[in-house]
Order: structure tokens, then sequence, then C-alpha cells
């Protein structure tokens, strides 16, 4: 099979982007990636885009807004929806539309606009991600799913404990502090993050990713166009899974089955093992979740996530860094915006871009998107 | 009954009768009688099997707690100032909530009042039982067996 590859990345500055929309969002990364492509908007043949709510942008078609502003009418857009796993399900259709043979280039953008609404309206908009019927009467957010997955994590693994969900707060804030892009450039000592209020227990502030505005855009090219690119990174291998939308009907509260089975698909397509990876991005919506990352893209054994931060083999002299970036912790998390951002960050790690967070010789990367509390997962790989 | 008893977002529902039945004190939930799958929250078809025809059962109500939370910044539905939150008046401090196993895939989900998370464990025994809120609408609340 012809292999993909992405030869343009562009990511907007993450944070809480007061006066400016979705759509000047989007061309503040879609330029960046024109240029960094070195390709003229019109050779663009599709376009995609991933954009979570409609209640965030306040509008039914956001995607619409965002080509027409692009400048890219009349070419075909459609808009993907995977939660906050949307990014990534993009990318995913993004390389199907080339493998497909419909475009050999294709523009992948990724888009939310969060932070106009209240936080108590936001909360609602996130907790409506879950099962609205069921479930958020109980007055359930977003936050308090991944506390039923720490409340669980913790007691099954008696050796684990809040420290080690800390320790990936100030990690993932220390990174931050390295990346221009990040919403937060902020250290968070682990004093400070075991101690900030109590959002959803056991997670506290620090433990949550935070409500930000963003917008990343990628190229992606079939290998047949890739000849004329300088630096090509190939999209090696794909997977992707489902999860209960109801928690209370999930076989494990330690581990997200849909993650299992993308990392599964993933390292096969592409021929490799956890061991293999070089640099990787992890959907750390909440600490909790980077946790539970490591165990299912089988960076550790069940239950040994804690000794892996304790250890700092997580940083980026360890043996698997994780999340340079800053993560969604720190670097925001834009829900549809974060899965084509963690595409970007990848492929300037592997083409050595990254300055201070670079991790040195990276030569096969990993992404991690989950959407929702796990209804969706996206695993790429991605080699150079 | 008005599914909106109980749910917040949706009034039709083939299911709806779950809401009568928590007011009048009972948790059910359907059985497959092709496959004999069991569904809480119910369901009116099987996901298994795709058979429609579905009985109606009293869920087992005691069990261990599996998980819970409790939730201190709320969505806007319950954020609003008093009330919205189910036995929070005195204090200002919403219930925790918990996920119970009562039986082989079946957890209920309910409100655990006059406590905070601090005291609860995973591995609680409890109870769940269903709960009329002063406006109007049903819910489900966990506390500890004695
Ligand atoms: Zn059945």
């Amino acid at each position: 099979m012809p292999r993909v590859a992405v030869v343009g990345v562009g990511i907007s500055k993450f944070g809480r982007r007061k006066g400016v929309s979705l759509r000047e969002l989007t061309f503040e990364a879609f330029k960046e990636a024109l240029e960094d492509a070195q390709i003229k908007k019109d050779e663009i043949q599709s376009v995609i885009t991933g954009c979570a709510s409609d209640e965030f942008a306040m509008a039914n078609q956001p995607g619409a807004q965002i080509q027409e502003y692009l400048g890219l009418n009349p070419k075909p857009h459609f808009r993907v929806e995977a939660a906050c796993a949307s990014g990534s399900m993009a990318v995913r259709a993004g390389w199907m539309t080339i493998q497909s043979g419909l475009a050999d280039i294709v523009l992948v953008n990724g888009a939310e606009k969060m932070t106009e609404v209240s936080t108590p309206k936001a909360t609602e908009i996130m907790g409506k991600f879950g099962d609205s019927t069921w479930e958020y009467p109980f007055g359930i957010s977003f936050p308090g799913y991944y506390a039923m997955l720490a409340s669980n994590y913790l007691a099954t693994y008696k050796e684990s404990g809040k420290t080690d969900l800390a320790k990936i707060a100030v990690k993932n804030h220390y990174y931050g502090t390295l990346n221009p892009k990040a919403h937060m450039q902020k250290i968070v000592t682990e004093e400070q993050a075991l101690s900030g209020f109590i959002v959803a227990y056991p997670l506290r502030l620090h433990d949550c990713s935070l409500i930000s505005d963003g917008a990343a855009s990628i190229v992606m090219v079939s290998e047949k166009v890739a000849k004329r690119f300088d630096k090509p990174i190939w999209i090696t291998g794909l997977g992707a899974g489902s999860e209960t939308h109801a928690i209370g009907r999930r076989k494990s509260l330690t581990s997200l089955e849909s993650a299992c089975v993308a990392a599964d698909q993933a390292y096969k397509m592409a021929g490799i093992t956890p061991k293999d990876v070089d640099v990787a991005v992890v959907h750390d919506c909440f600490t909790i979740a980077e946790l539970i990352a490591y165990e299912d893209l089988g960076f550790c054994k069940r239950g040994e996530a804690p000794i892996l931060i304790r250890n700092k083999d997580t940083y980026l002299d360890g043996l698997i860094p994780v999340n340079v970036d800053g993560g969604l912790k720190a670097k925001g998390h834009p829900i549809g915006a974060t899965g084509v951002a963690m595409t970007a960050e990848i492929v300037k790690q592997l083409r050595g871009e990254c300055g201070e967070r670079q991790v040195k010789g990276a030569k096969i990367g990993l992404s991690h998107n989950v959407g929702g509390s796990g209804q969706f997962t996206a695993v790429h790989i991605y080699e150079a | 009954m008005d599914f909106k008893k109980f749910s917040l977002m949706i009034n039709e529902i083939k299911v709806a009768t779950f809401a009568d039945s928590l007011a009048q004190g009972r948790i059910m939930a359907t059985r497959c009688k092709k496959c004999n799958c069991e569904y809480y929250p119910p369901q009116s078809d099987c996901s298994q099997c795709l058979s429609q025809e579905m009985d109606w059962f009293e869920c087992p109500t005691e069990g261990k707690l599996v998980s819970f939370t409790q939730i201190m910044v709320l969505p806007e539905h319950f954020a609003l100032p008093e009330l919205s939150v189910p036995f929070a008046k005195a204090t200002l401090t919403p219930s925790p909530v918990g996920l119970l196993d009562v039986k082989e895939g079946i957890r209920i989900m309910g409100w655990i009042p006059r406590t905070s998370a601090n005291d609860l464990k995973v591995g609680d025994r409890m109870k769940a039982s269903p709960q009329a809120l002063d406006d109007g609408r049903v819910t489900i609340i966990l506390e500890m067996i004695e």
C-alpha cells in the first residue's frame, strides 16, 4: 500500500483568545500550515475539519464558516465529530481520502472556541458529552467521569496515590513553559497540585486540562506527491476504537478498551512495538488519563504507570518522553483542535524542530487522542 | 408519567415507565426475552441479538460501591442557586455520586446524600433506592448499609 505523509503543520496560539473567533483562529493555523508546506492554497484538493461542539461554536455549521473564511470553496469539505477525538478522526479521514484515490493533497483542520461561554455553561456542554439521558441527571460533569476512573484506579492499585496524579501535572506544566503556543506557561509544584481546589473528587484544579480556544491545520499528501516535499513525515500506523457511552456499563474503570484496541491496531499496522516509540503525545485531559494511557499504550504493565512517572521515565531524557509539549494539561484543550495539534507536534518532533523540548534523534512518534471519556480513541504512528 | 421527572433532557423514550416505577419505589431494568441479556439503564431493544421483546424486572438494590466522585464545579443545570442540586440546600455542597455494583452487568448510579467523598471508599456496602425531590422529580440515592 502506498503511504500518506504530513508535509505541513500549523498551530494557532492556544489560550483564552478573547476577541478572536473560531474562523479567525483557524486562519492562523491554516496560513502557518501552508507556509510550512510551501504550497499554494489552490493546490489543496479536499478539506476535512474536526470540530466537536455546535454549542461551543454557537453555530450549526462551524465547518462551513471556516471553509469559506479560508477561501477554499468550492472544494469538497466535510466536518468530523468525535468529541475530543474529532481532530484525530479528521486526520484519519484525511488518510482515507488520500488512500481512496479521491485526492492527493488534503487539508485537515481542527478548531474549537470554548471560552466565550461561562464556566458553568462550559461544564454543562462538556457534561453532556456523557450520557445525557441516564447519567447527566446525576450532575455528572466531564471531570466527574474521569474522577470516577481515578477513584477506581487508586483503589485498585493500592500503591498508587494522588501524588502520582500531581506528578503528571508538574511534568506537563514544566514542559508547557517550553512551548510558546501553550495556553499556560507556568511551573506548578507538587504542593500546589496537591492543594488546588477540588473540581471533582479526587481531581483537583491542576489535575484538569484547560478550557481553551485554538486551532491546528495540517497538509497531508499521497506518496506520489510527497516526493516534491523536503521533510515528509509518514503516517505508518492508524488504529481506532470505541467504548460504551454510559460509564456504568464499562468492563473496566482502570483502562479504556477503545485505546487498547486502537493501540493494538496501530502497532500492528506500523509493524512496531511500544518499545520502538521515541516520543508520544497522549490525551491527558486529566492527569489520571495520562497514567491510564501509559498502560493502555503498553509503555508499562498494568498498575505500573505510577512507577513510570515517579522515575521520570516520561520526561525528555526518560525511556519514553510523553507530552513534552505540555500536553492538554498546559497547552490547553480546545477539543476539536487537540488531535490535529497532536499530529503537528509529532511531525515537528520527527523533523527535529522542537528546540528546547526536542527529543534527540526521535524517529518514531505516536499520538493518542481520546473522545469523551473513551467513547472514541484514535492512535496514530508516525515515522520520519 | 413524564420521563422528564427523571431526565433533564428528553421526554420521549420507549422505556419512560422507568420513571413511574421510580416514583413507586422500584428501580427497574429490562431483560431480553430471546438472549437473556440484561439492561440497566433499561432498553426497549436488545443491542446484542437485536430482539425487541423485552421483559421488565426489578433490580437488586444492594451491592458494593465501584467508584464515586463529588463534583464541586457543577454543570449549569445544577449550578443555579439553591434547589437544583438534590440534598444540597443546607450547605450548598453537592452530594457525592457513586456507581453501585448490584449484580453482574448492572451498576446503578446515584447521589450519596449527607456525606462527603472523604468518608467513602470503593468497596463500601450500600443500598440504592428511589427518592422524590422537592421539585417533583425523582432520582436515585445510595446509602450505606449499617
Ligand atoms: Zn437479546
